[in-house]
C-alpha cells in the first residue's frame, strides 16, 4: 500500500522561511532526480524566487505558502528509476494549475522505502486562486495515485488540528 | 493567515456602459473570477509583457531542454546555464 501524507508548516517557522526551507529540502544533495513543473529545479534561490513571483503577481504573498505532500511507495518500487518515473507522473497531476517542485528520496532515515516529496505553490499561476487542501481534493489526488500505481492508497492529513486517515 | 496589507478592505465604484458591464462580467465569469477580481487583474498587469501562464510553460520547456543537456551532453553545461539565465531574465519581467 502507498501512503500520501500532507505535512503542515512547523508553528515556529516564519512564512517566508517556510517556502525557502522547503525548496532547500527538495533540492538537497540527497534528492534523487529533483525536478519541477513551472519552476526551475537548478537552484534553491531560483525556485524560491519563481514561486514567490507568482504570489507577488496575484498580490498573495502572505498566508499559507505551500502544500507539502509525501508519497511513500511500498516494496514494489525497487529502483530509483522506477521511483523517479512515478514522481514525475504524480507531480504532473497539479501541473496545469500550480507550480510543483519535487524529488525522490531513497530508503534511509527510518523510512520504509522510496518516497517522493512534492512542494506545491499555494497560489495558482493560472488564476491566482489558493490551493484548497480539502478532504475531497486530497481524495481525488489519492485516486489518481492509485490509478497511476495500481495500488491502494492511504491518505494521512490534518484538518482543524485533528489527524485523519482515509483509504482510497 | 493573510497579513493586513494584503486584505482588500477598500471599496470604490466605477462608471461603465451597459455593453462594457455585460462584456466584462461575461469575461470574468469565463475566467472564474469576480468582476472586481477581473478588473483588478487588468489594472494591475496592463503593462506586463509576460504573464504567469506563458512563463510557467516556457520554464517547463527550459527544464526539458536542461534535462536533455544534463543527460546527453553534460559537457555543454554552459548552454544549460545560459538557458537558466535567459529564463531568469524573463521571470524578472513579471510584476
Amino acid at each position: 500500500m502507498i501512503t500520501v501524507i500532507t505535512i503542515r508548516k512547523p508553528y515556529n517557522l516564519k512564512e517566508d522561511n517556510y517556502l525557502r526551507n522547503a525548496c532547500k529540502y527538495v533540492l538537497h544533495s540527497r534528492a534523487i532526480c529533483p525536478n519541477g513543473y513551472g519552476v526551475s529545479a537548478n537552484s534553491v534561490q531560483t525556485a524560491y524566487e519563481q514561486m514567490f513571483a507568482i504570489k507577488k503577481y496575484y498580490g498573495k504573498t502572505t498566508g499559507n505558502q505551500l502544500i507539502h505532500l509525501v508519497i511513500s511507495y511500498d516494496g514494489s518500487v525497487t529502483s530509483k528509476e522506477q521511483a523517479c518515473a512515478l514522481s514525475c507522473k504524480l507531480a504532473s497531476y497539479y501541473k496545469n494549475d500550480y507550480q510543483v517542485l519535487y524529488c525522490t528520496h531513497s530508503k534511509d532515515r527510518g523510512c520504509s522505502g522510496y518516497h517522493t516529496h512534492m512542494i506545491i505553490n499555494s497560489v495558482s499561476y493560472r488564476d491566482g486562486k489558493m490551493f484548497i487542501s480539502s478532504i475531497e481534493n486530497m481524495n481525488q489526488f489519492c485516486e489518481y495515485v492509485s490509478e497511476v500505481t495500481g495500488q491502494k492508497v492511504k491518505l494521512y492529513f490534518e484538518k482543524n488540528a485533528d489527524k485523519h486517515t482515509k483509504e482510497c | 493567515m493573510k497579513k493586513e496589507f494584503e486584505k482588500k478592505g477598500k471599496v470604490t465604484s466605477i462608471r461603465l456602459t451597459e455593453e462594457e458591464l455585460i462584456k466584462f462580467t461575461e469575461t470574468a465569469e469565463k475566467e472564474g473570477l469576480t468582476l472586481g477580481g477581473y478588473l483588478r487583474e487588468c489594472a494591475r498587469h496592463r503593462n506586463n509583457k509576460v504573464d504567469p501562464y506563458l512563463l510557467v510553460h516556457m520554464q517547463n520547456v527550459a527544464n526539458i531542454a536542461m534535462e536533455l543537456i544534463r543527460r546527453y551532453e553534460p559537457q555543454n553545461v554552459k548552454t544549460a546555464e545560459k538557458l537558466e539565465s535567459e529564463m531568469k531574465e524573463l521571470w524578472n519581467k513579471l510584476n
